[in-house]
């Protein structure tokens, strides 16, 4: 009896190490479907949380379409694998929608919520809930190279001068543009482009222009584009954009990926680009820029409209660890250590509100930076709000892309309303 | 029994392979297009007959199909005649023939698309000496697809001479001589012998080459995005754009049912086309005859 007794003691000593070790090894790691670009930015922040909270995080990376790829296969199918995603504003609701975010409503107070900007917080909120937190903001900025510029006998004063209240014309930039390349590049053999997107091609910075000119987005019901695109403001904006092309001014056959470097390599004179760019400038030692607003055009001065919104952080609601994925999606947007952090980082418009103040009265916040405050208080134009904004991007994205490539506009917006209509049936039955 | 089993065994692991991963993935595909909340039902097949962007890229497989698939297979022959002949460094050229197939898909697109670019690409430039203007290659709505078609054939030719090329040199050597004696010229014996000795291998290559070609998508996805205008927009892409951008499975599901039946249909009709139908009708006569000294 007393053996047995003892051998019971040993086991139960043995069960409880055994299951003492196990609780010990269990440590949580979390894992983010993630944009590549921003992999050396994101790396800090999960290193710095780790030394924080023991939570170790890692990161996915994609490139921009194989993320949203990714999210539409993995998460759509109820994976597990993932615990946090990277989620664009406007699929914020579309998500929400086919149940792949988690409800974050619990995990964050009023007073949470009141450090976030109002129309990011509605934009990540569907039926009542919050599904998302807004990591950083974007707003748009007209950079040129200032060595290039000079070289063709520009008068910089003009540009360098321009305010959000006197705003340069996308008409003046062009004839600048054209002036300079006859200077600089007059038979073409260097390549030279004088003006262009940074996101050319993308529904995201080439709506700007109808936008800019009164055009909407979509329409109310979020599913026809028939009395959007057949519209003056997106007919002349298409058309301008077409004949700027036609000149040599806008470039062809350049994707969004490649065009920043031709910017960087002074191939490139004017290119609209995010508020974080002189981040790039810096790691490709390119100095010789500078910034103003976006142009407007001319007899629209009171019009300008400029792209806003940007990356969230979600949760998966298939995540076997919500409630770490939450307080890491808490802690990096609405933290302002970890939101200074990653604007130190990556230099984009935070979200947060006391960064926001503090770098809205420093006198030393750069140029651009405060071109994209006073932009995203002023000028920030949403994205089309619609549960097909993949559909619509990708309808949207062919339009500029034809147009680029001197498709008769009228023809173009006529196939565009026709295909978004096909594409949406599927949410009106 | 134990040697009526074995032939079985062997071919399990084959079969079950073939069934986890051909047959089931087509059954679920042909489930799918058939479900609609739920219910059987044809509505799925009804919204994509009714879309024209189906029928614009059922044009565009059609049409890059019907091109694609003779060219290359017409230039793979050529070649193969070339490196089969027994000279001096023939296994060089066969070597170099060969290479384009080695390198990924993706990297070549990328060295095609650097070489059609619109403003500095190698093939602008070179037109511009002779004052040919820019042209847009992946840009225009014209050129795109027949772009496509040189950058497949360029990578997909060499892999297709090595079958053309093992088919011509299983040719008895004494069938060449008899032709030789004969006094049959080089192109009268490859007419009326080479060609007609490869009838297998001609339709092994036209079946392979049609279901590669009717599944390709990648140089779609990556430099023209099924664009300009559709102009290369192909089904198979379609339906990807429908699974992983839309998260439209039923709609994917429905579109790829009906390229396995186009490319069911187009087999069977080079299986007709191409199929040895002497083989055939001697196997024929001789079941016939045996059947009658049977009743005999």
């Amino acid at each position: 009896m007393k053996k047995l007794l003892s051998l019971a003691l040993v086991v139960m000593m043995l069960f409880g190490a055994v299951s003492f070790a196990s609780a010990e090894k269990e440590e949580v790691t979390l894992v983010i479907i993630s944009q590549a670009a921003w992999n050396d930015q994101m790396t800090e922040m999960v290193d710095l949380y780790y030394q924080e909270t023991g939570v170790r995080v890692v990161l996915e990376n994609y490139s921009f379409n194989d993320m949203l790829n990714t999210i539409e296969v993995k998460i759509g199918t109820g994976s597990e694998d993932y615990d946090i995603l990277m989620v664009d504003i406007p699929l914020v609701s579309s998500y929400a929608r086919r149940g792949m975010l988690a409800d974050l409503t619990p995990y964050f107070t009023e007073e949470d919520l009141a450090m976030l900007p109002s129309a990011a917080v509605t934009a990540s909120t569907y039926e009542g809930k919050l599904y998302a937190s807004p990591i950083c903001n974007s707003s748009q900025v007209m950079y040129f190279n200032t060595m290039l510029l000079e070289q063709a006998g520009v008068d910089l004063s003009e540009l360098q001068n321009a305010t959000a209240d006197n705003r340069v014309t996308w008409e003046r930039v062009a004839e600048i543009a054209e002036n300079a390349l006859q200077v600089l590049d007059p038979d073409h053999s260097l390549g030279i482009i004088g003006m262009d997107f940074q996101q050319v091609d993308r529904v995201y910075q080439m709506n700007q222009l109808p936008n800019s000119l009164g055009g909407l987005q979509v329409d109310e019901t979020g599913f026809s584009l028939d009395g959007v695109l057949n519209t003056d403001a997106w007919k002349t904006a298409l058309t301008w954009y077409q004949d700027m092309v036609k000149k040599g001014i806008c470039s062809r056959g350049i994707t969004a990926s490649e065009l920043p470097n031709y910017f960087y390599s002074d191939k490139l004179l004017f290119m609209i680009a995010t508020n974080e760019m002189p981040a790039n400038f810096v790691k490709k030692e390119m100095d010789h820029w500078d910034c103003m607003p976006s142009p407007c055009f001319e007899g629209y001065e009171d019009k300008v409209a400029t792209p806003t919104g940007s990356w969230h952080l979600g949760v998966s609601a298939y995540s076997k660890h919500e409630d770490e994925a939450a307080a890491f999606v808490k802690w990096m947007t609405c933290t302002e250590e970890a939101t200074e952090k990653f604007y130190e980082l990556r230099g984009m418009l935070p979200v947060y509100a006391t960064l926001l103040e503090k770098l809205a009265a420093d006198e030393n916040t750069p140029k651009n930076m405060k071109i994209a405050i006073s932009e995203s208080q002023n000028t920030a134009y949403p994205r089309a709000l619609t549960p097909a904004f993949n559909e619509y991007s990708s309808v949207i994205n062919a339009v500029w892309s034809d147009t680029r490539n001197g498709e008769d506009v009228d023809e173009t917006i006529e196939w565009a309303i026709e295909e978004f209509e096909a594409q949406t049936l599927k949410y009106k039955n | 029994m134990k040697n009526k089993c074995a032939p079985y065994l062997l071919l399990l692991p084959a079969f079950l392979l073939i069934c986890i991963f051909k047959i089931y993935p087509v059954a679920t595909t042909l489930q799918q297009a058939f479900i609609v909340d739920g219910h059987l039902s044809l509505g799925n097949y009804q919204r994509v007959f009714a879309e024209k962007t189906f029928w614009k890229c059922l044009e565009v497989t059609l049409k890059f199909n019907i091109v694609t698939v003779p060219l290359q297979i017409v230039i793979s022959f050529l070649m193969a005649l070339l490196v089969s002949n027994n000279i001096k460094g023939a296994g060089i050229f066969r070597t170099i023939y060969y290479i384009p197939f080695a390198v990924s898909i993706t990297v070549a697109v990328m060295v095609w698309s650097l070489m059609f670019q619109y403003n500095g690409g190698i093939i602008n430039s070179f037109l511009s000496i002779f004052g040919i203007p820019a042209q847009g290659f992946f840009n225009d709505k014209k050129q795109a697809l027949w772009c496509i078609v040189v950058l497949c054939s360029w990578k997909g030719c060499g892999y297709w001479m090595m079958f053309l090329m093992a088919g011509i040199k299983n040719i008895d050597s004494s069938v060449y001589e008899a032709a030789k004696i004969d006094g049959a010229s080089y192109p009268r014996t490859v007419w009326s012998i080479v060609i007609p000795l490869m009838k297998r291998v001609f339709l092994f290559v036209c079946v392979a080459n049609t279901s590669s070609n009717m599944l390709l998508f990648a140089p779609m996805q990556l430099v023209t995005e099924g664009g300009p205008r559709n102009s290369t927009n192909v089904l198979m892409y379609e339906a990807y754009k429908s699974a992983f951008r839309y998260a439209d499975m039923a709609r994917c599901a429905a579109i790829v049912s009906v390229l396995l039946l186009i490319l069911v249909a187009i087999s069977l009709v080079q299986f007709f086309a191409l199929g040895d139908h002497d083989a055939r009708d001697a196997k024929k006569a001789a079941k016939k005859a045996a059947r009658r000294g049977v009743i005999a």
